[in-house]
C-alpha cells in the first residue's frame, strides 16, 4: 500500500495508508464453448517493413502503389502477421523510419474547441501526497447534498492506520465529518490550494474526504475528481 | 438524429415517459485537453512502434483476441462471458433499446460507494420538467446503465445540477471499516545501497575522468 503525508484541522501530520478501493464485481472472463477458458492474446498486424511510408517509397510515389498492390503483397508480412506476441518493448521511429535513440516529449494543449493553444516541453508533475509537505486539511466542509451536484468520483482511495497513533488520528477525522455529514476539501502545497498527484507524471485531482463510524470501526474514502457536473459551453 | 433514452416513472397510477438526449461530457469538452508528442532532438515528430522479444522485428501495429486451450483463435462468436464462479452472464441490451424504469432508489451513502466513469447531460423539451422531479427526491433514482449493449452493465444515476439534468454511470468499489487490530503496512521500497567512495581515483589516474587541473 502506498503512503500518505496528511494533516488534520489541528495541522498535526502523519504518514497513513492510502490504497485503491477495489472493484466489487471482477471483470468478466469468457469461456470457449466446451467451458474452458480462453486466454487472451496479442499478435502482430503490421511490421516496419510494411509500413505505408515504406511501400510508397519503394513504389516510386504514392500514384504507383495500386499497381505495386495488384501485383503482389508488399502490405503483408508473412513472416510476421499474426505471430503472438508475448512482450514487447516501445520504441520510437523517425520519419525515414530509423529507430530513434533519443527522445523528447513536447507538450502540446487544445482548448475546448480543439484549436491549439500553445507547446512547450513536456514537464511531468511530481506526486505530492507522500513528500515532506502534508496534504492539508483545508478546513473547507462541502455537505454532501450540494456535493453531488457539484462533481463526480471518478477514483476512491481507502485510508488506513499504520500504529496506534493513526487510529485515533484517523477515527477522529472520519467521526467530524460523519457528524457534519460532509466532505472536506484537501489539498497539496504551501496553501493547501493545489490538487493531489499521487505519482509523478500522473494526473492531478481535487480530493475530497469522506468518513463514517461504526463505534470503533472508522472509514474514511478519499475521493480523487477531475469533472465538474456542468453543462459544455 | 440523435439518440434518445426513455425514461419511466410510476406517479399516482398513470406512468409518464420522458424522452432525453445525452451529450457526454468529458474533460476535453469542458477545459480542453494536452497530449505528449514525441520529438527528436531536431523537434522532428517520431512514431510509436515496438520491438518484440526476440529484438529483430520492429512492430507498428498490433491486434488482440483470444485462444483456446489448444493455442486456436476464437472468434467473438465463440466466446461465453462468465462471472468469477464461472456462471454465464446474460447479455443486457443498450439503455437506448428499452425504457429506463425510475423505481429504484439510492441513498447519498450508496452514491458514494461507486467510482463513476461516464457522465451525460440530458436534453430535451422535457428536461426541464424531469429536472424538477429528480431535484425534489431525497434519494437518487438508479438503475442499470449500458450505452452499447453488453454483459456488465454499470449502475446509473439521474443527479440534478444547478440547471440541468446528468445522467452518471460506474461501478461500485469496496470499502471496509477499519478497527485498531486491522493495522495497515506502508511498502517500503529499499534505497539502493550508495557506491562506496573511491579515495584511490583510479579512474582519473587512468584518464578516463580527467578534470581541469589534473597533471
Amino acid at each position: 500500500m502506498r503512503s500518505m503525508n496528511l494533516s488534520d484541522k489541528q495541522r498535526r501530520d502523519a504518514l497513513v495508508g492510502l490504497e485503491r478501493a477495489p472493484a466489487e464485481a471482477e471483470a468478466p472472463a469468457f469461456v470457449d464453448a466446451s467451458g474452458n477458458q480462453a486466454q487472451s492474446a496479442r499478435f502482430v498486424k503490421t511490421t516496419a517493413s510494411t509500413a505505408y511510408e515504406r511501400i510508397v517509397a519503394e513504389a516510386g510515389g504514392p500514384e504507383h502503389v495500386a499497381a505495386i498492390l495488384v501485383d503482389g503483397d508488399p502490405e503483408i508480412d508473412f513472416e510476421d502477421t499474426g505471430r503472438i506476441v508475448r512482450s514487447s518493448r516501445r520504441i520510437f521511429l523517425r520519419p525515414n523510419g530509423d529507430i530513434a535513440y533519443q527522445v523528447r516529449w513536447q507538450e502540446v494543449e487544445y482548448d475546448a474547441t480543439g484549436n491549439e493553444q500553445r507547446r512547450r516541453e513536456w514537464q511531468p508533475l511530481e506526486a505530492n501526497v507522500s513528500a515532506e509537505l502534508p496534504v492539508l486539511w483545508t478546513g473547507r466542509y462541502i455537505e454532501k447534498r450540494k456535493a453531488v451536484g457539484m462533481f463526480v468520483s471518478s477514483r476512491v482511495y481507502q485510508l488506513s492506520h499504520v500504529n496506534g497513533l493513526t487510529y485515533e488520528f484517523l477515527h477522529g477525522m472520519a467521526a467530524d465529518l460523519q457528524r457534519r455529514n460532509a466532505f472536506m476539501l484537501l489539498g497539496g502545497g504551501p496553501r493547501g490550494d493545489e490538487p493531489l498527484v499521487l505519482s509523478r507524471g500522473g494526473l492531478p485531482y481535487r480530493a475530497f474526504l469522506e468518513g463514517r463510524v461504526r463505534g470503533r470501526a472508522y472509514r474514511l474514502a478519499l475521493h480523487l475528481s477531475n469533472l465538474e457536473l456542468k453543462d459544455v459551453p | 438524429m440523435p439518440r434518445t433514452l426513455t425514461f419511466q416513472l410510476f406517479k399516482k397510477r398513470e406512468t409518464r415517459e420522458f424522452k432525453l438526449e445525452p451529450t457526454k461530457i468529458d474533460r476535453p469538452r469542458l477545459y480542453g485537453r494536452s497530449e505528449r508528442l514525441p520529438v527528436d532532438n531536431y523537434g522532428n515528430a517520431l512514431q510509436s512502434a515496438a520491438v518484440d522479444e526476440r529484438g529483430t522485428t520492429v512492430i507498428r501495429s498490433t491486434g488482440s483476441g483470444y485462444l483456446d486451450a489448444a493455442g486456436r483463435w476464437l472468434s467473438s462468436a465463440d466466446l461465453r462471458p462468465v462471472d468469477s464462479e464461472g456462471r454465464p452472464l446474460p447479455e443486457v441490451p443498450s439503455s437506448f433499446q428499452e425504457p429506463i424504469v425510475l423505481e429504484e432508489r439510492a441513498s447519498l451513502d450508496d452514491y458514494y460507494e461507486h467510482e463513476i466513469s461516464s457522465v451525460y447531460v440530458l436534453h430535451g423539451d422535457i428536461a426541464a420538467e424531469l429536472l424538477h422531479i429528480v431535484a425534489a427526491q431525497e434519494e437518487l433514482f438508479t438503475f442499470p446503465f449500458s450505452y452499447r449493449g453488453g454483459h456488465s452493465p454499470e449502475r446509473g444515476f439521474l443527479i440534478a445540477g444547478r440547471d440541468r439534468l446528468f445522467l452518471v454511470s460506474g461501478r461500485r468499489v469496496q470499502l471496509e471499516y477499519l478497527e485498531r487490530v486491522d493495522s495497515g503496512r506502508i511498502d517500503e521500497f529499499d534505497e539502493p545501497d550508495e557506491p562506496e567512495l573511491d579515495f584511490s581515483f583510479s579512474a582519473q589516474r587512468s584518464g578516463r575522468g580527467r578534470h581541469e587541473g589534473d597533471s
